[in-house]
């Protein structure tokens, strides 16, 4: 409702300075209308009016990066434990290196085993999954802050993820 | 082996300074030097971008440098470019791709001369506003976003970029953010860092389930991004960018005169 109001004046600023049509002056507020419509619908992702944050959104802002940090070296961590887990193993077992990432259900019942490939096929998983961690987090992040325009937005990104693997079966 | 996890450490400190993937460089000393073969090249750049912007991410994101939000909302149209472009791979030639590789690194060699070398007057615009700490003044810097949708049209084009060659898009994303965007160079780096992991994620879902991934390249190299991003990322701030800049644009050039000659000699 503010901001509905603030274009409506900030219009009829404009339309006192404008004068007589057909000159610059006019041209440029014309110009400015359409960027004040532009930015209603920009509205969608806007924070508040101009201005310095307050502390609650400082806090929040402070708080998500907090959780992606977590993400990320959780997924790193993972990550390079499987991988050297599965470098020793083959070193061990002089077991060469696979020519191919194992799919899915091939790397669990590897696991069990011991097979090298299995460690290294989950490490390179790990990998590609951190990111994914990262999204995810942020959701979550956003669900307890109950910032509901980004939890749809990290849901549509973490959706196209979703196509992504479906696609390839 | 070791091959790879040299080239993986330097392609990984060059990205994490430069706010890109390293699979501009990464692809080509593979395909060129090595003679690895364009799409299991491919997959294995991805691999190392995706660990590039986790590892720099860390530091970045311990910062307080990179827009959570911002990236989230680009990251809409770029993983939808990524998997646009992710699906064109898998279903054209080798040779078109190595000639469309060619011609993405010229256009990046040339766009690397826009790169502003200090942050501009940064003011909050009312849109995604944020702030952070300047390390090198100690200030708080403010800023907010202008043209966001210019911003989703070039992230979509990015994510088709990187799904389709496999590099991570930082090279048009951080020039956008910092040029167009209103982004403060820093952050530009640190957000577009973020993002290209995502996005590479979505591409490498793609490659690994048509079996493009190939671990003994992948690992190694990866490896060595890891170790690389993190030496990249505290020394971006100490090297003159402008030498650092001029190198790597004459590369770039080198290697797309490569890539154009492997993809004519079919």
């Amino acid at each position: 409702m503010e901001r509905e109001k603030d274009s409506v004046h900030e219009e009829q600023e404009h339309d006192e300075v404008v004068g007589t049509p057909g000159t610059p002056e006019a041209a440029h507020a014309c110009e400015s209308r359409s960027v004040l419509i532009l930015n209603s619908v920009l509205g969608l992702f806007a924070t508040r009016e101009v201005g310095l944050e307050s502390e609650r959104e400082v806090k929040s802002r402070h708080d998500l990066n907090r959780v992606v940090h977590r993400m990320l070296i959780l997924g790193l961590v993972f990550c390079t434990v499987t991988l050297f887990i599965g470098l020793a193993l083959s070193a061990i077992y002089h077991h060469p290196l696979p020519a191919k990432v194992l799919p899915f259900r091939e790397i669990f019942k590897g696991l069990k085993t011991g097979s090298p490939p299995s460690f290294l096929s989950l490490g390179i998983l790990m990998l590609i999954a951190t990111p994914v961690l990262r999204v995810f987090g942020s959701l979550v992040e956003f669900v307890v802050k109950r910032d509901w325009r980004y939890a749809c937005i990290t849901l549509t990104v973490i959706l196209i993820l979703g196509v992504s693997v479906f696609i390839g079966r | 082996m070791h091959v790879f996890l040299l080239i993986g450490l330097l392609v990984g400190a060059f990205g994490a300074m430069l706010g890109v993937g390293g699979g501009i460089m990464l692809i080509p000393l593979l395909t060129v030097v090595l003679g690895v073969p364009i799409k299991t090249a491919i997959g294995a750049s991805i691999i190392c971008v995706i660990a590039t912007s986790s590892a720099a991410g860390a530091v970045y994101v311990g910062r307080g440098l990179t827009h959570n939000r911002l990236a989230m909302v680009l990251e809409i149209a770029t993983t939808g470019g990524a998997l646009t472009g992710g699906i064109t791979a898998m279903l054209i030639s080798p040779h078109l791709l190595t000639l469309f590789f060619g011609m993405i690194l010229v256009y990046v060699a040339f766009s690397m001369r826009k790169l502003p070398k200090e942050d501009r007057t940064a003011s909050p615009t009312g849109l995604l506003d944020t702030s952070y700490m300047d390390p090198r003044t100690g200030n708080a810097v403010s800023y907010g976003i202008r043209n966001l949708p210019a911003g989703m049209g070039t992230s979509f084009l990015a994510g088709n970029v990187s799904g389709l060659l496999g590099i991570g898009g930082g090279i048009i994303k951080v020039p956008i953010m910092s040029l167009v965007m209103g982004v403060p160079l820093r952050a530009s780096i640190a957000t577009s860092n973020f993002m290209i992991g995502i996005t590479a994620a979505t591409s490498a879902i793609i490659y690994y389930t048509h079996g493009y991934m190939d671990p003994t390249i992948a690992i190694p190299t990866a490896l060595g991004v890891l170790v690389g991003a993190q030496i990249g990322t505290r020394l971006g701030g100490r090297l003159r960018s402008q030498k650092l800049k001029q190198v790597f644009q004459v590369l770039l050039l080198v290697f797309a005169v490569q890539m154009f000659y492997r993809a004519m000699r079919g």
